[in-house]
């Protein structure tokens, strides 16, 4: 049986997004109007139609608005009966006019409200749910769902097991795309379904004791290429989401059943386990239209993803399951310590790239192979940063897992003609020359050797001035241990005397967005045969080198994490340390490895990353 | 273009829509050419993929 889990939510929203369009156009804002509330009911049932007659089945995600409309009820009832779909609640589509009268706010984003205001609109919500229909939910959601709000809801309402916690690199990118003006600011988390911990939702739980006691589903299956690099809310398994980014031709959207595949193809790198959702509210299928597509489109749209869902389960290859359903499912044969990791390729742009994401309790990385494997993207998950969002916090909006590396937002490989971008990457010299891996394209593979994975990079070829090399790269992710081991291979050269140097670096910094953040008091330390060097960050330009390295290490007290490297410890003699200080233009730290090697040669290091405290 | 997602409004007298965030101004076929031209930048939009 296939292990291809499709989970499919609608929510039946009262007052959905296209209301506001209308009061922007001279319509004063009502948001009890009738005839809204009658369109958005019959885009849910349509919606709800076209899932069953594909036979798939789904999680009907009830809103607070909706459970004071007794048609809403009645219908998630008798879909609930006839089809076996899930009733569970969600917190989008709180607003309605009980909301105001009770909480007198506009607010629509739960994990923006103050932590009081959250408890009472949970306890609110699960009531009326309760009252309503008899019984309490056992899978709930948002766009965002921080660990304050999902302890919470986890001490008074144990029985919820799933939640849709997160948005895929929605962050930025996708708030620039909304003209500075949609607060998810919600970067950094899994791709796929994780185990949370209870300190922050974005990280994977390092153990039971750290499980929040949901399994958490991100909003959309998402491009996980094009949605890094570009805007957020336009590539990924919400049809809208397509139209919006005009991912079609001739009214055609290959685009969709793409991105399904490259999901179901994730099986590869993950014992044999693969995930897709599709999360549709009612609003972007009014019947007036919207300027992405005509209504005929917009429906043809979601036609077209359920068609293909149904085909895959009546093909054998897909099984649909409601939320909760799932997340029993996901945790029948998921150590803690197991990664989730895909070798995403380039399903848009008709390039050969390939992004390698990994996410595990001490990290979300990714390497670029069109940048010779370099890694564009860590995030520090062992640290288990406890930051809470909404009012009364220190971050209200910025939801998002901070990085030390963010190559989109800090430079990454560097073109500008002064300072660095965080990346990690390696460079070979000889003679004053040059070159950094992160102007080899290349591709990858992915193995496995037990409780190893490996990613095999092509070989390259380095071209200095009077002879080439070719190099190899290779990562090997050794489950449960928090470490990269990452291997440099000079496999063959034109000029076997030629003496060349490996220089392993890693530049990076840390914050949630593209501004830098203040690097003072950052710690950078080396150990090795030669000695012990220390300095604390203040933007001086300073330099060290330690030969004999043992560990090149930075502390970043700003996100509690410890970046260390260390050398194989039986090629130490050959190997040499260093850190760099940057300055206030240039607001990096860089530790790396190097060494110099005659004719053919490896360097071979390792990164940590640690919880700093 | 389309790097923001933001509607464009219309003026009826001149047959035009404009910008309120840049200085773009033009006809509805303009509009449309300049979505063709944004979508082709994706090779692979009109490609069925099942080699993974």
């Amino acid at each position: 049986m296939t292990s291809f889990y499709l989970t499919v939510i609608h929510r039946p929203e009262m007052v959905p997004e296209y209301l506001q369009k209308e009061a922007e156009e001279g319509r004063a804002e009502d948001i009890g109007r009738s005839a809204v509330i009658k369109e958005s009911l019959d885009i849910f049932r349509t919606q709800q139609r076209v899932a069953h007659d594909n036979g798939i089945r789904t999680t009907i995600q009830m809103t607070y608005a909706s459970l004071f409309n007794e048609e809403a009820v009645a219908l998630a009832k008798a879909d609930h009966e006839k089809y076996g779909d899930e009733i569970g609640s969600t917190f989008l589509g709180i607003q309605c006019a009980q909301f105001r009268e009770k909480f007198a706010s506009k607010e629509l984003a739960i994990w923006l409200f103050s932590m009081e205001d959250k408890r009472a609109i949970v306890d609110e919500v699960f009531g009326k749910f309760q009252e309503v229909f008899g019984f309490l939910p056992t899978s709930t959601g948002s766009y965002y769902m921080d660990a304050e709000l999902v302890n919470y809801i986890k001490e008074r309402y144990p029985m919820v097991k799933a939640a849709v916690a997160t948005c895929w690199e929605e962050g930025p990118k996708a708030y620039h795309n909304a003209n500075n003006s949609w607060y998810t600011l919600l970067d950094g988390g899994p791709w796929n379904p994780w185990i949370p911990s209870k300190r922050n939702i974005h990280c994977p739980a390092s153990d039971a004791a750290d499980d929040i006691g949901i399994v958490a589903i991100p909003h959309l299956s998402r491009d996980l290429m094009a949605v890094f690099d570009g805007p957020g809310s336009y590539y990924g398994t919400h049809p809208q989401n397509i139209l919006r980014g005009m991912v079609y031709e001739d009214r055609e959207i290959p685009y969709f059943m793409n991105i399904v595949d490259q999901y179901r193809a994730m099986e590869k790198y993950n014992r044999g386990y693969a995930y897709n959702m599709m999360f549709v509210g009612p609003g972007w299928m009014s019947n007036g239209g919207r300027w992405e597509a005509d209504y005929p489109f917009l429906l043809k749209s979601y036609e077209v993803g359920m068609a293909y869902y149904g085909q895959l389960k009546k093909e054998g290859k897909a099984v649909d399951l409601t939320m909760s359903e799932f997340a029993d499912a996901y945790r029948e044969n998921r150590p803690y310590t197991r990664p989730e990791m895909t070798l995403w390729k380039d399903i848009l742009y008709g390039s050969k790239r390939q992004l390698f994401w990994f996410a595990d309790p001490w990290m979300r990385f990714c390497l670029d192979m069109n940048q010779g494997g370099a890694m564009i993207d860590l995030r520090p998950y062992a640290a288990k940063l406890i930051r809470p969002c909404g009012v009364g916090t220190a971050h209200i909006q910025d939801a998002s897992y901070p990085f030390v590396v963010q190559s989109l937002y800090r430079a990454g490989y560097f073109t500008h003609y002064a300072g660095e971008g965080a990346v990690k990457s390696c460079k070979f010299k000889h003679a004053g020359e040059e070159i950094d891996l992160c102007t080899c394209r290349t591709l990858a593979t992915f193995s496995e050797e037990g409780g190893t994975r490996i990613v095999t990079l092509d070989p390259v070829d380095i071209e200095f001035e009077k002879f080439t090399i070719k190099v190899q790269s290779i990562f090997r992710l050794k489950e449960g241990t928090g470490e990269i081991e990452i291997v440099r291979k000079i496999l063959s050269t034109t000029e076997p005397t030629a003496e060349v140097a490996i220089d392993e670096y890693l530049t990076a910094c840390y914050g949630t967005t593209e501004y830098a953040e203040d690097l003072t008091g950052v710690q950078l330390t080396l150990k090795g045969k030669s000695g012990t060097e220390s300095i604390d960050y203040a933007y001086k330009c300073r330099e060290s080198v330690v030969e004999g390295i043992e560990s090149a290490v930075a502390i970043v007290p700003q996100v509690d994490t410890k970046l260390s490297m260390r050398s194989d410890a039986a090629d130490r003699t050959n190997t040499a340390g260093y850190f760099r200080e940057g300055m206030a233009f240039s607001p990096m730290y860089t530790i790396g490895i190097k060494k110099t090697v005659r004719g053919n040669g490896e360097l071979r290091t390792w990164l940590k990353v640690e919880k700093a405290s | 273009m389309r790097e923001i997602d933001m509607d464009m409004l219309f003026d009826p007298d001149k047959a035009e829509y404009y910008c309120l965030r840049c200085s773009f101004v033009g006809p509805e076929a303009e509009v449309l050419r300049l979505n063709a031209e944004f979508r082709s930048k994706y090779l692979d939009r009109a490609v069925r993929i099942t080699d993974f």
